[in-house]
């Protein structure tokens, strides 16, 4: 479905509101004259099928079931594109949101599910709000633990390739990159106290939780725990 | 680590040179060693050598050849300083052949390195060293045919037992008489990359020692010191709008990529692993003890207690100072006066050699009967430490805790080495990454770290009286702490990570801990002597014009101030020479008892944090600037004496006699 923006914004928002905060929250009534976004995207809903007059004072709109799936669909996608931003990308915290926005209609729906993986079926975006899980999750979480993860999160005897770095400033080459520490070599992480200790090939690195976090891995399959 | 030994020296001058370039503790100065039949300082650990050293390799009756040792650096884009000096002299040096020094069990991991060499248009050999470290790891390589895919002559050799040494040796006479053909390939990136190489490349003018494809990566990963080189380039501003645009750090990680990429085919290609051998286990499972949170500990007080109290303390500042104090004291002093008492009578000549002052009498009793026996087994512990590969574990242990004093665990290194010599730990503080880890390591050696010999001296002294030594080492760790967690909030700057590669646990070889210890010590009295004879010369030249009296009562304010009897201050007159020498004054003073125990304590408290010598002060100067040195100084005799004070107040408040 080719909604607009501003639909996709509402939607989250009616989740949000509905679903997140307990309140009763309506769309705006559709007004054939009103030229606020809030109300075009109202009647755009109610064209597509996806919102209905309800009981609502005001005649605000409700979410059909139709509307109530592609309002989760919404979310989910916007999450995980933060998700995507901040653990991948790197994108300061502050824009993740509104660049979230942006991103989220290029998670188109086989994107959204490789993504999903990539990240390892996360539960909650950087914000800490949880993401509706999508039917590669039911799968995915049966491993429990998240596909790619930075060093500082797993677990003495984990195992995997370098998925990616992420690196503090822009400019000159990073310090992790001038020592070798790149993506796609395998990596074991041997223990986490006093420091973390990594090997990388025949070569043991001792680093502190914060170089260790930047380091993200994708674990391999059966090496963990 | 041998500071004092200057860098390539007038000598070598037309000489072809022969630079031994590679990651660090990977065999670069053992390899130096045998090429060269000198000695450089070899221990297990990365970060040994910061400076460059050079000698003179012979080959046959009639070549001679200049070799050069430099640091290790992980890429050419240096981190840490002693990174940037190995750079500069691969980039700027001009070298004749470039050895390049791996570990043979990494090879996959340091061949970027390699192809980076290549890639500056110098001659280049592969040196496989720990070759027995490999064969022991299980792994086999195809030489021949790693060579012929590289294009480079690789020889594979064992540092430490000279094997393979003979083949390398004769790879090098080819290389530099010129009879290896290089075919002048190099890896070819992806086209994109390749595109952009070019494209900087051919904006280079001028004549540059490496070869402008290699400047023309190096500035796309965007290399301040690269951009430096460039900078009297006419074009520079196109090449620098084409290297550091917003994508640099991202060109940065391709071309790392893709030369990792290539290695690791090249690799996979020529190396074989078979089953391990489980050889290396018990090794394995003490290196996981060292580094427990818990087990850890006890083992470094064992270490501390063994290697520092019993040997350092008990033998060399114990068994063996008494021995040497007793010979100087019945056979040397008694000879020697009355030698110049023969030549000069009783006048100021006499005194100027014997008596009670005398440069043979005191300046070199001092440092041969005191310092001598107690820095050696210093030494001797220390090499033994340092050979075994534990300083990396000890740095990995405390890291968390000294983050709090704003250092990494890496400064484990200078401060441990500075207990032996704070000079030579002042210019170790180059393998420290940021520039306030740095000034705070290098003002925590000058006020906390007592060096062994006043360490030594202190430690016979108090001997008998564990309270004071614990009221000692309390004040002195405390001032150590504190001064650690204002300096971290102090100085500006961002706090250090920490990074740390852990060598193999390695047996200590004797040899080397002997010769280690053995240049070490020369290297020490070499900068010692001089001193101590100066001192009692110019000791001398005062009492005889006065001006020692002017000093000492200048002197005898502050110490007096602290609580300690005016006849004190000669012990400080000395150790602002050396704080070392005024310490073997305090033992003078202590063994004719003129010191009550609180005075004793203090006294060694305010020596201790004194400014350690001359020399270590000089060394400040030249890695810190002349601002930092002079201004910790100012900070440093004042604060000395005003924490003796505050230590005399707070003993005599609680009324604590010792
Ligand atoms: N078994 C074995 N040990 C070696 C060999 N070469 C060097 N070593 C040991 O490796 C350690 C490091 O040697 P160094 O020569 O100090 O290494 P380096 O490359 O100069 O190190 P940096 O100066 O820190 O860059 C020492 O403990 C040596 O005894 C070798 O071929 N075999
Ligand atoms: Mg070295
Ligand atoms: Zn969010
Ligand atoms: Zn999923």
């Amino acid at each position: 479905m080719n909604l607009s923006e501003a639909a996709h914004e509402a939607l989250e928002r009616y989740w949000i509101e509905n679903k997140e905060r307990g309140q009763r929250w309506g769309l705006p009534p559709s007004s054939p004259d009103s030229s606020a976004p809030e109300a075009l995207a109202a009647s755009e809903l109610a064209e597509g099928g996806l919102a209905a007059p309800g009981p609502l004072a005001g005649q605000a709109l409700e979410l059909t079931a139709k509307g109530w799936e592609e309002a989760r669909r919404c979310v989910r996608r916007h999450r995980l594109a933060e998700r995507l931003l901040a653990d991948v990308l790197d994108v300061k915290k502050e824009i993740i949101h509104e660049w979230g926005c942006r991103f989220e209609h290029v998670l188109q729906d086989g994107v959204e599910e490789s993504i999903c993986t990539l990240l390892g079926h996360p539960s909650s975006c950087p914000h800490g709000r949880s993401i509706p899980p999508g039917p590669c999750c039911a799968e995915g979480r049966s491993h429990a633990r998240r596909l790619v993860l930075p060093l500082s999160e797993c677990e003495p005897g984990d195992a995997g390739k370098i998925a990616f770095v992420k690196s503090p400033d822009a400019g000159g080459m990073d310090k992790l990159t001038a020592m070798g520490i790149l993506p796609g070599q395998t990596v074991k992480l041997l223990k986490k106290t006093p420091a973390h200790l990594v090997q990388l090939g025949e070569s043991q690195f001792a680093m502190d939780k914060g170089l260790a976090g930047r380091i993200h891995v994708r674990l391999g399959r059966g090496e963990g725990k | 680590m041998d500071c004092g030994r200057g860098g390539p020296a007038g000598r070598l001058d037309g000489k072809k040179k022969v630079f031994l370039v590679g990651n660090p503790n990977v065999g670069k100065s053992a390899l130096f060693n045998v090429l060269t039949g000198s000695y450089v300082t070899v221990s297990n650990y990365p970060g040994t050598t910061v400076d460059v050293s050079s000698g003179v390799m012979r080959v046959g009756g009639h070549h001679e050849y200049a070799v050069l040792d430099t640091p290790g650096m992980y890429s050419l884009c240096s981190i840490t300083e002693e990174e940037a000096v190995a750079r500069r002299m691969v980039l700027m040096g001009r070298p004749d052949v470039i050895l390049h020094v791996v570990d043979a069990k990494n090879l996959e991991r340091m061949l970027p390195l390699t192809f980076q060499l290549v890639e500056s248009g110098l001659p280049v050999i592969l040196v496989l060293n720990l070759y027995d470290e490999m064969l022991g790891s299980g792994m086999r390589l195809d030489i021949a045919h790693l060579e012929h895919d590289l294009g480079v002559p690789v020889a594979q050799t064992v540092a430490v037992s000279g094997a393979g040494i003979e083949n390398l040796r004769s790879r090098i006479v080819e290389v530099l008489e010129g009879k290896y053909q290089y075919d002048g390939q190099h890896r070819p990136y992806t086209a994109e990359m390749e595109g952009r190489i070019a494209g900087v490349a051919k904006l280079l003018k001028n004549e540059h020692p490496v070869s402008p494809r290699l400047l023309a990566i190096l500035a796309l990963q965007n290399d301040r010191e690269t951009m430096a080189m460039l900078a009297a380039e006419p074009e520079l501003g196109k090449i620098q709008a084409l290297a550091c645009d917003a994508s640099s750090r991202e060109a940065a990680m391709r071309l790392s990529r893709e030369r990792q990429a290539a290695a690791t085919a090249v690799v996979e290609e020529w190396l074989t692993v078979q089953p391990r051998e489980k050889a290396g286990r018990w090794k394995e499972a003490l290196s996981r003890l060292m580094i427990h949170p818990v087990w850890g500990l006890p083992i470094l007080a064992g270490v501390l207690w063994f290697g520092l109290y019993k040997f350092v303390g008990g033998f060399g500042a114990g068994t063996m100072v008494d021995l040497i104090e007793t010979f100087f004291e019945n056979r040397v002093n008694p000879g020697v006066d009355a030698f110049f008492a023969g030549l000069f009578g009783s006048g100021a000549l006499f005194d100027l050699f014997a008596g009670e002052y005398g440069v043979v009498t005191l300046g070199v009793r001092y440092a041969v009967a005191i310092i001598f026996p107690i820095v050696a087994s210093f030494f001797i512990a220390f090499s033994i430490i340092e050979d075994t590969g534990y300083l990396p574990r000890l740095a990995m242990l405390v890291d968390k805790a000294f983050k709090l004093i704003g250092l990494s665990g890496r400064a484990v290194i200078p401060i441990t080495l500075g207990f032996g010599c704070s000079t030579m730990a002042t210019v170790v503080t180059r393998t420290l990454e940021s520039t306030k880890e740095r000034i705070l390591a290098t003002f925590l050696l000058a006020l906390a770290i007592p060096c062994s010999a006043q360490l030594g001296v202190l430690m016979a002294l108090m001997a008998g009286h564990p309270g004071m030594l614990a009221v000692w080492g309390f004040t002195v760790g405390l001032t150590f702490v504190l001064a650690g967690f204002l300096g971290k909030r102090l100085i500006p700057g961002e706090d250090a990570d920490f990074f740390m590669e852990l060598p193999p646990l390695r047996l200590p070889s004797a040899l080397n801990v002997f010769t280690k210890t053995y240049t070490r010590m020369v290297w020490y009295f070499k900068e010692v002597l001089p001193l101590f004879v100066l001192a009692s010369a110019v000791i001398w030249l005062g009492r005889l014009t006065g001006l020692f009296d002017v000093l000492i009562r200048l002197i005898s304010y502050p110490v007096q101030w602290a609580g300690l009897p005016a006849g004190a201050s000669p012990a400080f007159l000395y150790g602002f020479f050396r704080r070392d020498f005024g310490a073997a004054g305090l033992f003078d003073l202590a063994k004719a008892g003129t010191l009550s125990g609180n005075a004793l304590l203090v006294a060694a408290v305010i020596l201790t944090l004194f400014i350690p010598c001359v020399a270590q002060f000089a060394v400040t100067w030249k890695e810190r600037g002349k601002w930092m040195a002079m201004g910790m100084a100012a900070f440093i005799f004042p604060f000395a004496f005003f924490v003796g004070f505050a230590l005399n107040h707070i003993l005599s408040f609680l009324g604590v006699v010792l």
